[in-house]
């Protein structure tokens, strides 16, 4: 026989009540509350062991900063929204992308400066249309490996020049100045051999200080400075 | 000023009353005053490891998670506010522990075995249970629920925060919060229905 309890007409109801669903949750909420509420007996013993565990507590700086990473890490697991955590994964990444993109970059780089490479006869990259027949020489230099630079070789033929008494490389590389880079004469060769970064470039050659030309046997550029003439050449990675 | 709660009122709890906790108390734990520790320990060790138990259903492992929550918050106490609540705080490390053992476990792949936490054996020296049999269903009702929805119902029903400290305490909105315990009333209701109603 099933008997009902704290129910207010229990004496004169002899049957069971209806259903109610307000009424049912809280006495099912008082019982089990009777049962989970109360306090369980505390050892002094376990107390005394976390005052211990407190007390000696003498972290290192390496200990101390792994517990404020697993703090953060639990407070960050348990605690953050979706939303939260989705942004901070996605920073992360992000960042770690960051990261592997420069160490690889990085070694592209050392990769690129340690290559001895030689290219004769051709310019590092002219014009498909109009053959260079300035030789530019390319030498990789493994020991400069603070700057990325190429060294390009300018060669004017001395014919070009009459009767020169110096002659120099101007452009963008050296801030277009005329007395930067002069040029040797050998034989029946003017040859200069400068580091340039990889890229397009516009030079020029100036012959005795004066006069502007461009390079007879390079692809005219066609943005030079102020009007003066100049060519382009194109310097590559090897 | 801390806004620790100095009295935990249960509505329709047995008269099992927490201890008052001075409003500074934490103010002198915070600036290294052992003694006040000790006292925080103290006052809040009970409710902890009453917590840690249900949520657990291991009284080594909730020995070990209420000890660990507790350095915890030596640790971290500098961190805390003057314009917070104590409780969501304190509750929210001890959340995270209990969810850390639960989620080892389960990577383990331990077996739990709840009758290791119903009523006769929890501790010698425990207050006898009401009705051994109903506390029987109420533990194993309670240890089958999800975690979450266990910890939301003794969150809200045995340690009576609302539901703006659940949220911090959980991390979860308060409507999630809710729907947690409603569905964990609803499970203990059709579990317990027949041990509730009858005497």
């Amino acid at each position: 026989m099933v008997r009902f309890v704290n129910n207010r007409d229990k004496h004169s109801l002899p049957s069971p009540l209806p259903a109610n669903p307000l009424r049912d949750d809280a006495l099912l909420l008082e019982r089990v509350r009777a049962v989970l509420a109360p306090m369980p007996e505390v050892h002094g013993h376990a107390i005394a062991n976390i005052l211990r565990a407190v007390a000696e507590r003498r972290p290192s700086r390496l200990e101390r900063w792994r517990g404020q990473v697993e703090f953060a890490f639990e407070q960050f697991r348990f605690a953050a929204s979706p939303r939260t955590s989705v942004a901070a994964v996605a920073v992360l990444c992000a960042a770690a992308g960051f990261v592997a993109r420069g160490v690889l970059m990085d070694n592209a780089q050392r990769d690129l400066q340690g290559l001895t490479a030689v290219a004769t006869g051709k310019p590092a990259m002219t014009s498909s249309t109009v053959a260079p027949t300035v030789p530019v020489q390319m030498v990789g230099d493994a020991a400069n490996r603070t700057l990325a630079l190429i060294p390009v070789q300018f060669v004017l033929d001395a014919r070009q020049t009459a009767n020169a008494t110096s002659v120099t490389v101007v452009g963008d590389f050296n801030d277009w100045s005329v007395t930067a880079s002069p040029m040797r004469r050998d034989g029946s060769v003017w040859s200069l051999t400068l580091p340039a970064a990889p890229g397009r470039h516009v030079y020029a050659f100036v012959i005795d200080g004066e006069r502007w030309i461009a390079d007879p046997r390079a692809p005219r550029a066609s943005d030079t400075d102020f009007g003066r003439p100049g060519s382009v050449i194109i310097v590559q990675s090897p | 000023m801390t806004t620790a709660r100095l009295l935990i009122d249960l509505p329709i709890s047995s008269g099992f009353e927490l201890p008052a906790i001075s409003p500074d108390l934490l103010s002198r734990a915070r600036e290294g005053d052992r003694a006040s520790f000790a006292q925080l320990v103290e006052l809040y060790y009970p409710r902890a490891l009453r917590f840690a138990r249900a949520m657990l259903g291991d009284h080594r492992d909730a020995e070990e998670a209420v000890q660990d929550s507790f350095v915890r918050v030596h640790d971290n106490l500098v961190r805390f506010r003057d314009d917070e609540s104590f409780d969501p705080w304190f509750f929210r490390i001890l959340g995270n522990r209990c969810r850390s053992l639960l989620a080892k476990r389960q990577r383990h792949h331990a077996i739990i075995d709840y009758e290791a936490v119903l009523p006769e054996n929890i501790s010698a020296t425990d207050p006898a249970p009401l009705d051994d049999t109903f506390a029987r269903q109420v533990h194993r009702a309670l240890a089958d629920l999800p975690a979450d929805q266990r910890e939301a119902f003794l969150l809200r029903y045995i340690d009576d925060l609302d539901y703006n400290e659940m949220s911090i305490a959980t991390g979860a909105r308060a409507a999630t919060l809710r729907m947690r315990c409603k569905r964990a009333l609803d499970t203990l209701r059709v579990r317990l229905r027949d041990g509730a109603f009858r005497e």
